[in-house]
């Protein structure tokens, strides 16, 4: 994720479409990503990363430079995809196949989506807050403090939530081996 | 070490990369001649450390950024009317409109309640011929009953 300058902050800010569309370049991804493993529906994903940017559009001018822009927009995407998923917006849920079918059909794009469909399977098991840390851990592989900061606690409260969703999805074994994943 | 304390690295520290090589060594070592441990190892492993080595981060769709920008120009189309709306408000014309409005609407409240206080004579003539009638009667009454009611006294005085 390439770190944007504090000058295209202040233009993007001010109202350059392209300063904030070199925001959207560096930071969609990781926001777009997030929003797809917490949600497991590309539409749904795409309802939130958009909802992200528009925030940040809006509120791009209150940003004070205390900390980085990355630390903020991890914020922002955690407490809207957490909103999204605790509002009834959120319908349970569209399989990856509904978003990905019509894009290619080889094996290993196949396997790709198996293992996609493991990893949805076993978030869903998981409360939204456990399943922000897990993502945030081991798909993004943020540290305890980078986590409890994006999400807006202490990292020991992260580690709390980590065991916990560590030890669920561990008693999931057999039930996902009956799945035949 | 004991089960315990094999558990708690076990959920944490373990699979993230945080523990000392020392710790590690023990906790291998506990985990080996554990079946319970080994078991919760095993499961953690399988279940939420290797699924997510699987997957790879999704491209981002192409019309998302296009619907982003979309929106934002509405909104800025949004702000310009507004800000017109306002620019209209504070210019010079629109105060002399203003002025305008207010001085005609002033000298139409003037006429209007001019008209209502010559209403409100004519209506007053009206009750004035009423009393006029009421007297009218009154006095004839008194000039029908003049024999039958009074003393000598009260005709004097009346």
């Amino acid at each position: 994720m390439e770190e944007i300058s504090q000058e295209t902050i202040i233009a993007a800010a001010e109202g350059n479409i392209k300063a904030f569309e070199a925001i959207f370049a560096a930071h969609s991804s990781f926001v777009y990503n997030i929003a797809l493993r917490m949600t497991s529906a590309p539409e749904d994903a795409k309802d939130i990363t958009q909802e992200v940017f528009l925030l940040l559009h809006r509120k791009l001018g209150g940003f004070k430079f205390q900390s980085a822009l990355k630390t903020w927009i991890y914020r922002v995407t955690v407490n809207q995809t957490i909103t999204y998923l605790k509002s009834k917006k959120h319908k349970k849920h569209a399989s990856y196949d509904d978003g990905m079918d019509s894009l290619c059909n080889n094996g290993s794009f196949r396997q790709d989506i198996e293992a996609q469909e493991t990893v949805s399977l076993l978030l869903e098991k998981l409360t939204p807050e456990q399943r922000i840390c897990v993502v945030l851990r081991n798909v993004k592989g943020l540290s305890y403090a980078e986590i409890a900061d994006s999400v807006g606690v202490n990292a020991d409260v992260v580690r709390s939530r980590l065991k916990r969703a560590r030890e669920k999805l561990a008693s999931l074994k057999k039930e996902v081996e009956a799945y035949g994943l | 070490m004991d089960c315990k304390k094999a558990r708690d690295l076990i959920l944490g520290d373990y699979f993230d990369g945080y523990l000392n090589d020392y710790d590690k060594y023990k906790l291998e070592g506990h985990i080996d001649f554990c079946p319970s441990c080994q078991k919760l190892a095993d499961g953690v492993r399988e279940n939420a450390v290797m699924p997510f080595e699987k997957i790879h981060d999704q491209p981002v769709p192409v019309e998302l950024w296009e619907s982003i920008k979309a929106a934002i120009e509405k909104k800025r189309c949004r702000h310009t009317f507004k800000d017109r709306l306002l620019g209209f408000l504070n210019s010079e014309k629109f105060c002399y409109g203003l002025n305008v409005f207010v001085d005609g609407l002033c000298v139409i409240i003037l006429v209007l309640s001019l008209f209502g206080k010559v209403g409100s004579r004519s209506d007053n003539r009206q009750v004035y011929s009423q009393l006029d009638g009421v007297s009218y009667f009154a006095r004839s009454a008194n000039n029908s009953d003049r024999h039958r009611y009074g003393t000598d006294i009260e005709k004097y005085f009346l």
